[in-house]
């Protein structure tokens, strides 16, 4: 271009430019370009340009649009570093339209003058910014937040410092700015340049964040299936085993208390039962630590079995329990996640205050329900009638009952050996703050309670939690530390009272003479001398995790999860010499010992990754894990002591004797990723995969790869729904996935073929011999998961509702395969064919009834129908399993003789003679008409606030049959034996026949036969629904002048009371643990507490 | 810069996932007090301890076919007209009424073992052979001990059963769908298995002065007692010669009593009792001190002896309960409590006097067959015979047998049916419920459940 014909172009576009709309031209200067176009003598029309490129400079462009066109374009110095990239792709389009787009939304004007493209600094049009701004919440950057445009696909995340950038925002853009646990917020970009956008934590459920597997997310945009309970749930409900909190509070859970003891049995399934021969238990990962929840107690008689280490975590310092169900949520644990996933989320530091809180509780607990049992007169009524029936009379050397006990004395044995009341005391002081990039929060407990039996037991328990997370002063490095620790000691009685407070004959004599030695009385067998039997247990527990996670560039974070867990539990079992029936002839004592110790190790390097990619947001999610679990556990007896004094240590023993000894070491590793793409939150894609590799294969069976792929479709925010349904539904989402996620809970080394000594020497010399097939064969047990659901809000958030449908085919399933006996074994550990399915429909209705200024009242309700059935096992008649299975019925069928009622005539049992050979015999006579299990269970939590004053009742339903009172007693009605008051409407005569058979106390008469098929018959189950009011929690708060006065910031009085109420028509103790083993039923809790906070 | 990280991700997938570090990660300890199979074999101490796991399994069980209640011997006594039985187990009256079920519990312990044993003895072959780290003397020694009892075990189980299936491996895919291997195969299988263990063992025992692990002899003598069982009279006369040609470590006791005590000088193969207190289990079921609650004597096969025999007075002992006598097995004496007098014995050397006799008789070569009648005759107090005819021989051979062997390891069973006499003995005694195909006992109903491949025998 020749420097004067510049100049008078620049002068011309001067003029052209400098008018506040350049489309409109005075008279003058309309001459001036008429006049130059007439001399350039061109039509810009007519040149047509292609073009196509990503992320070009508009220098770049127009370089190309002036090779294609032969214009020539113009720009002021420096005038093009103010524009953007950008993107185009155009063919064979008039220059004046393709102008229009490399210019669309820049801060430039330009002006074809001739064949001069005038390029200038559009100073008069602010209409294109370049913002930027941070994202905080509380005084507090929001790292890895989400800022869109609106009605685009544009979108960016925030850095450490909660900051961010966006270029060419037209005016009057909207963004929306969201992050997992807050409200997502939209944010108009007015003429300010920094923005500084404050995010509130989430006031709707629909935002809360909800831990999953390494990460959060919301229930919003969640497609999997994750359940979800939260601190002040789990706060209010005076348990001590985290797991009880849980209890009907999620579709699709089922727990039941096994015993009424503390820290005893709780049996929890996700999902129903997949696998018949190994562990249905789920995954438990605490703080991102996976916990080996299997019980350490070996010598814990029968008081105390199968108690989970869960118990010593404080359900005081949880924060959140996520229950993960779906394949989407449970793939990311591949192996482990075959029966759900539990995440223990821990209390943390926030940024408020420095808070001091202290909890303070006294309460009380009694056994809840009790069993009519006959009293002495009905009791002698029935041991006579049976000496009548039997034409014998009684026997002195046998029925002391009749013939040597007081036959005045009326004992409630269930008073005196399970009725007593245990006191709960319990204190809690925490301590949360802030120090600059640090918050925390440390929390100290104590437990202790005392038994319902008679004696002095107790149960006794400290915790300790504490939590520190700290944000390097670039916040580019973050380090989270968290432990649990705690420590419990009790003694308890070594057997459960209460079979023995069942049975005992209601004038048994005293468990005491009147010099305070124990009654020995000939045919009685003393309870009071077995609560002496004690057992003695002491524990520690540590869970600790550090996670160090590093930012080195924006939406990239590299973490580490470090965690070591530790449980350690010693038992002594004494039994002093006292306490056994001289007639025995033991003369000295003997002490049972068992240690146990648990540690494991896990180490997670991770890599996070979020980027807007095309037209969504991806998160990305790729880690490894190593974990090793060791497990040491020894179990001696030792006898011949002479003082009982010294039972618990070895010192006095005269014989050691070794019943147990054993090591073993689980390890196992695996690499995960999880895949999100969030397309305009509308449409969510997931893919979750994971490789693992255990220990407990043989090595060529190790390594198996499981995967899901999740999808949600928030239906409201497409816009051709919304105009028509937003004015009920809020929200709408319809969420499906599929996956494959694995099981390998069947013990460490069950492949290897070890060979183990013989019991006794050969030729002087210990031999060996194969303990068990050399198997490298056998693998994972597999687990396909679907899951539909549907999510919605409505009527302003005030109903929320879920329905979800999941089906699951449990497959190459890990059990006793059973060979023919030319292999040398009955059976190997082999993937049988066997298929299970769970299938099951959840709802869960939440909804808000009331809300005013003082008056709030939420309801929500939950219902869960679960449907279970074996589908294929092949070799089933060959198997150890073909008396209890039937292919084609569920896994709860209970096969056993049919059981018909009384025959009239003779007042003895009769059961259906499936084999019409005209005797009851096993296993061809078996029928199965009953099922054991649950037709649906579920809960309702009914939360009302008035003021100061709030209350949440939760009522818990199950509709299920199980087993009753016969199952665990096995004393015929009238041996010397106490019985249920049912006993009495006995078969009599001909006139009066009733529904139990005539009473009977010999052992070989046909009386006897037929009772012992009937406790072999499906009379043992029955229905055993109930309806139980759960948890009651009241509590008040004071009010704020009340606390200034106390210089308080918050306090509150609460009463809790758990399993306050039960309906049932169940026949037996108690229709949650039902009769199993005659354990001790849940107990009724009351307890009554303070809790104050100071600043 | 998103390239850029994938990349690197991927490199670092790659670094573990490739890694063989991952492996070696997933390799834990073994547990406390069990040896995996490569550690067995790995010294000569432990591989000879799996030796004699296999003598101590057929030993320590007190219910097991060696001996025992549900042993061989009282089981096929009650089969064959040995016994009565006086238990009240089904299972047992079935043996005794030659009605065993497919579903008999005593009939698939007796199978089930000898395959276990079986098993045991396969996988020390074939750890043997995988190994290198065993010494040349050892690995001669516990292969020729393994194929020994594995030829024993194999004897007994086609037998019993006919025809069944040869397993030689560990491997249970294969096991477990193995079809029935012709008796023939299977004799052959054990015929050549015994030559070899002939040549991998030496006269001397490897437990020492004690006759409780197999040597060349016990190879010999189950040879011998095979090639009886398939005809093969030269070879049988060849193997039990070479027995009884060792005088200096064989000899028949003089004194009856002394015949069944430990390391007499008639055991070729002994099993020592290992329960502590315990001698054998065989003393336990057999001897009387009250009513018969498991099985007593036959009142009609005391008939057989003849009066002057003393294996009638020291053999067999008496007990008189309300005026009725029941006759017990007194071969074995010592019960538990005692000291450990008495060895079970597996392969005596009087067995190999009465092969020979018969191999002899069966070839005409009536004198030799005498003989050797005769010095077990002897030994009895009994007069020597002096018989002429082949068949008038071999029937005194039968009835030697009957009253020397009688209530061990199933002797009288296995005779009556390979010298087809079943029918006629058992047929009228057992009347009416005996039939021809009684002679074999059925293959266990769950086997053929398990493994559609086998078939039942005729008649059940």
């Amino acid at each position: 271009m020749r420097p004067g014909c510049k100049t008078f172009i620049l002068y011309t576009a001067n003029l052209l430019l400098c008018t506040k709309h350049y489309g409109v031209l005075t008279g003058k200067h309309f001459f001036i370009v008429i006049t130059i176009s007439l001399f350039c003598n061109a039509a810009s029309a007519q040149h047509r340009v292609s073009l196509s490129a990503r992320q070009i400079t508009i220098e770049e462009a127009l370089r190309k649009i002036e090779a294609q066109t032969g214009y020539h374009a113009w720009t002021e110095d420096g005038v093009l570093e103010k524009a953007h990239k950008i993107d185009i792709d155009v063919n064979n389009l008039g220059l004046e339209q393709v102008l229009e787009i490399v210019f669309r939304n820049q801060p430039l004007a330009y002006k074809v003058i001739g064949q001069t493209i005038v390029v200038k600094l559009n100073k008069e049009n602010p209409a294109l910014l370049y913002i930027k701004g941070i994202v905080v919440s509380e005084g507090q950057p929001v790292e890895s937040a989400s800022v869109q445009l609106k009605g685009s696909a544009r979108g960016v995340i925030t850095g450490t410092k909660g900051e961010f950038s966006l270029a060419r925002i037209p005016t009057d853009t909207i963004l929306i700015v969201s992050y997992v646990g807050y409200q997502t917020r939209e944010v108009i970009v007015g003429d300010e340049k920094v923005l500084q956008i404050e995010l509130f934590k989430a006031a709707q459920q629909l935002d809360e964040p909800v831990v999953i597997g390494y990460g959060t997310t919301s229930k919003r945009t969640n497609p999997g299936s994750v359940g979800i309970l939260d601190s002040r749930q789990i706060g209010i409900q005076p348990v001590t085993n985290p797991l009880l909190a849980l209890q009907g509070r999620i579709p699709g859970l089922f727990i039941q208390q096994a015993t009424g003891v503390t820290d005893g049995e709780v049996k929890v399934s996700i999902g129903g039962q997949n696998s018949i021969a190994s562990g249905n238990e789920p995954f438990y990962v605490i703080d991102g630590v996976p916990f080996p929840s299997a019980t350490l107690i070996q010598a814990g008689g029968r008081i105390l079995v199968n108690g989970s280490p869960l118990v010593y975590l404080n359900p005081q310092d949880i924060e959140s329990i996520s229950i993960l169900k779906d394949a989407d949520a449970t793939a990311i644990y591949g192996s482990r996640g075959a029966n759900g996933v539990i995440l223990i989320t821990t209390k943390k530091g926030n940024f408020g205050n420095t808070k001091i809180t202290g909890y303070s509780v006294i309460g009380i607990a009694r056994v809840a329900s009790k069993m009519k049992l006959l009293s002495t007169p009905e009791y002698l009524t029935m041991r006579r009638e049976a000496f009548k029936n039997d034409q014998t009379e009684p026997d002195p050397t046998v029925d002391y009952d009749l013939l040597s006990w007081d036959t005045t004395r009326n004992i409630d044995w269930q008073k005196e050996l399970i009725g007593r009341t245990a006191y709960i005391f319990q204190e809690r002081l925490s301590i949360s703050g802030r120090n600059k990039q640090t918050t925390y929060y440390v929390s100290g407990g104590y437990r202790r309670e005392t038994t319902v039996f008679p004696g002095t037991f107790y149960n006794s328990k400290g915790s300790l939690h504490a939590s520190f997370n700290t944000i390097g002063e670039n916040r580019k490095l973050a380090l989270n530390l968290s432990v649990n620790a705690a420590l419990d000691t009790k003694t308890l009685p070594a057997l459960e009272p209460t079979a023995k407070s069942l049975t005992l004959p209601p004038n048994a004599p005293s468990g005491y003479n009147t010099d305070g030695t124990f009654n020995w009385a000939p045919g009685y067998d003393n309870p009071n001398a077995k609560l002496h039997q004690l057992y003695k247990a002491c524990g520690n527990n540590l869970i600790a995790d550090v996670n160090l996670a590093y930012n080195p560039l924006k939406g990239l974070k590299v973490k580490a999860n470090f965690g070591i867990t530790s449980t350690v539990l010693k038992e002594i079992t004494p039994v002093p010499v006292n306490t056994i029936n001289p007639v025995l002839g033991i003369t000295t004592s003997s002490s049972l010992f068992a240690n146990k110790v648990v540690r494991s190790w896990i180490a997670e390097p991770q890599f996070e990754y979020i980027y807007y990619l095309g037209p969504g947001k991806l998160t990305l999610l790729t880690g490894f894990t190593f974990q090793d679990i060791s497990t040491n556990n020894d179990n001696l007896v030792a006898s011949g002591y002479i003082d009982p004094s010294q039972l618990e240590t070895t010192n006095g023993a005269a014989n050691i004797d070794i019943l147990d000894k054993n090591s073993s070491q689980y390890r196992y590793f695996g690499a995960f990723t999880r895949l999100r793409y969030d397309l305009k939150n509308r449409y969510i894609m997931e893919v979750t995969g994971r490789r693992d590799g255990s220990s407990r294969f043989a090595p060529n069976r190790q390594f198996a790869t499981f995967g899901a792929l999740g999808f949600a479709w928030l239906m409201m925010e497409e816009p051709w729904l919304k105009s028509k349904l937003s004015k009920v539904f809020n929200f709408a989402k319809l969420r499906s996935s599929y996956g494959i996620t694995g099981n390998d809970q069947i013990g460490d080394y069950q492949f290897v073929d070890t060979w183990q000594p013989t019991t006794y020497p050969y030729d002087n010399r210990i031999g060996l011999n194969p303990l068990r097939l050399y198997n490298s064969e056998y693998g994972w047990e597999s687990n396909r998961k679907l899951n539909v659901g549907f999510d919605a809000a409505l009527l302003k958030n005030r109903i929320q509702f879920v329905i979800s449908y999941y089906l699951s085919h449990s497959s190459n399933q890990l059990i006793e395969y059973p060979l023919s006996g030319i292999t040398g074994f009955p059976y190997v550990q082999g993937n049988l064919g066997v298929i299970v399915m769970n299938r099951a429909v959840e709802w869960e209705i939440n909804t808000l009834n009331i809300k005013s200024a003082s008056t709030k009242w939420t309801t929500s309700l939950n219902l869960t129908i679960p449907r279970n059935k074996l589908r294929a096992f092949p070799k089933l008649l060959g198997s150890n399993y073909a008396y209890q299975y039937i292919i084609g019925r569920s896994l709860n069928v209970f096969k056993a003789f049919h059981f018909l009622g009384v025959n009239g005539n003779t007042g003895i049992y009769i059961f259906e003679d499936v084999d019409k050979d005209g005797h009851i015999s096993f296993p061809n006579d078996l029928a199965a008409n009953k099922n054991v299990g649950q037709k649906f269970y579920g809960g309702m939590l009914n939360t009302v606030s008035y003021k100061q004053l709030s209350m949440d009742i939760f009522i818990q339903f199950i509709k299920q049959t199980g087993y009753n009172y016969l199952y665990g007693i096995s004393s015929m009605p009238g041996m010397l034996a106490n019985q249920p008051k049912y006993v009495l409407s006995r078969w009599q005569n001909l006139q009066s026949p009733g529904d139990v058979e005539r009473f009977s106390q010999q052992v070989n008469g046909v009386t006897y036969t037929a009772y012992s098929n009937l406790i072999a018959s499906d009379a043992v189950v029955s229905d055993a629904s109930y309806i139980r009011v759960k948890n009651i929690s009241l509590a008040y708060c004071f009010s704020g002048r009340i606390l200034r006065r106390i210089r308080t910031t918050q306090a509150k009085l609460f009463l809790q009371g758990q399993n306050v109420f039960t309906i049932s028509s169940y026949k037996g103790v108690d229709p949650e643990n039902q009769s199993i083993n005659n354990t001790l039923p849940p107990l009724r809790i009351y307890i009554f507490g303070v809790e104050i906070t100071f600043n | 810069m998103f390239r850029r990280i994938v990349h690197f991700a991927f490199v670092i997938s790659l670094i573990f996932l490739t890694n063989t570090s991952c492996k070696k990660f997933l390799s834990v300890r073994p547990p406390n007090g069990q040896l995996t199979t490569s550690a067995i074999f790995a010294n000569d101490s432990t591989a000879t301890a799996a030796i004699l796991g296999i003598y101590e399994g057929l030993s320590s069980e007190s219910e097991a076919f060696p001996s025992g209640r549900k042993s061989l011997s009282v089981l096929c006594g009650l089969s064959a007209d040995e016994l009565d039985n006086y238990s009240g187990i089904p299972d047992a009256k079935q043996f005794y009424f030659n009605d065993i079920s497919p579903d008999n519990g005593l009939n698939s312990g007796i199978w089930d073992q000898l395959y276990e044993s079986i098993y045991r003895c396969n996988s020390l072959l074939d750890g043997l052979s995988a190994s290198s780290k065993i010494t040349f003397q050892v690995r001669q020694q516990l292969s020729g001990e393994a194929l020994f009892l594995r030829a024993y075990f194999y004897f007994y189980l086609i037998n019993l059963y006919g025809s069944v299936p040869l397993s030689t491996t560990t491997t249970y895919q294969e096991n477990d769908k193995l079809q029935r291997s012709p008796i023939k195969t299977v004799y052959n299988y054990i015929k050549n298995d015994l030559i070899t263990a002939r040549q991998l063992l030496t006269e001397e025992y490897a437990s020492g002065r004690e006759r409780i692990r197999a040597n060349r002899s016990a190879v010999n003598a189950l040879l011998a007692r095979i090639y009886l069982y398939t005809h093969n009279w030269e070879q049988c006369i060849t193997s039990a010669t070479a027995i009884i040609g060792r005088k200096n470590q064989y000899q028949l006791c003089g004194n009856l009593t002394d015949v069944f005590l430990k390391n007499s000088s008639e055991a070729i193969l002994q099993l020592q009792p290992t329960v502590p207190r315990y001698n054998t289990f065989d003393a336990e079921v057999f001897i009387l001190n009250s009513i018969p609650t498991v099985v007593a004597f036959r009142p009609e096969f005391l008939s057989v002896f003849e009066t002057a025999d003393k294996r009638m007075t020291s053999w067999i002992s008496s007990i008189s309960i309300d005026n009725t006598t029941f006759y017990f097995p007194y071969k074995y004496k010592a019960k538990s409590g005692e000291s450990i007098k008495e060895y079970l014995m597996m392969l005596r050397l009087s067995e190999q006097y009465l092969i020979r006799a018969e191999a002899y008789a069966q070839l005409g070569r009536v004198d030799n067959a005498n003989t050797d009648i005769n010095t077990i005759r002897e030994r009895a107090g009994l007069s020597p015979l002096s018989l002429t005819s082949i068949d008038s021989t071999l029937q005194a051979i039968y009835k030697e047998r009957q009253v020397e062997l009688f209530t061990e390891w199933a002797h009288r069973w296995l005779d009556l049916k390979r010298t087809c006499r079943a029918d006629y003995t058992l047929g009228f005694l057992k009347s009416p419920g005996w039939r021809s195909e009684d002679t074999l006992y059925p293959i266990p109903r769950s086997e053929i459940t398990l493994n559609p491949n086998l078939t039942q025998n005729a008649g059940y």
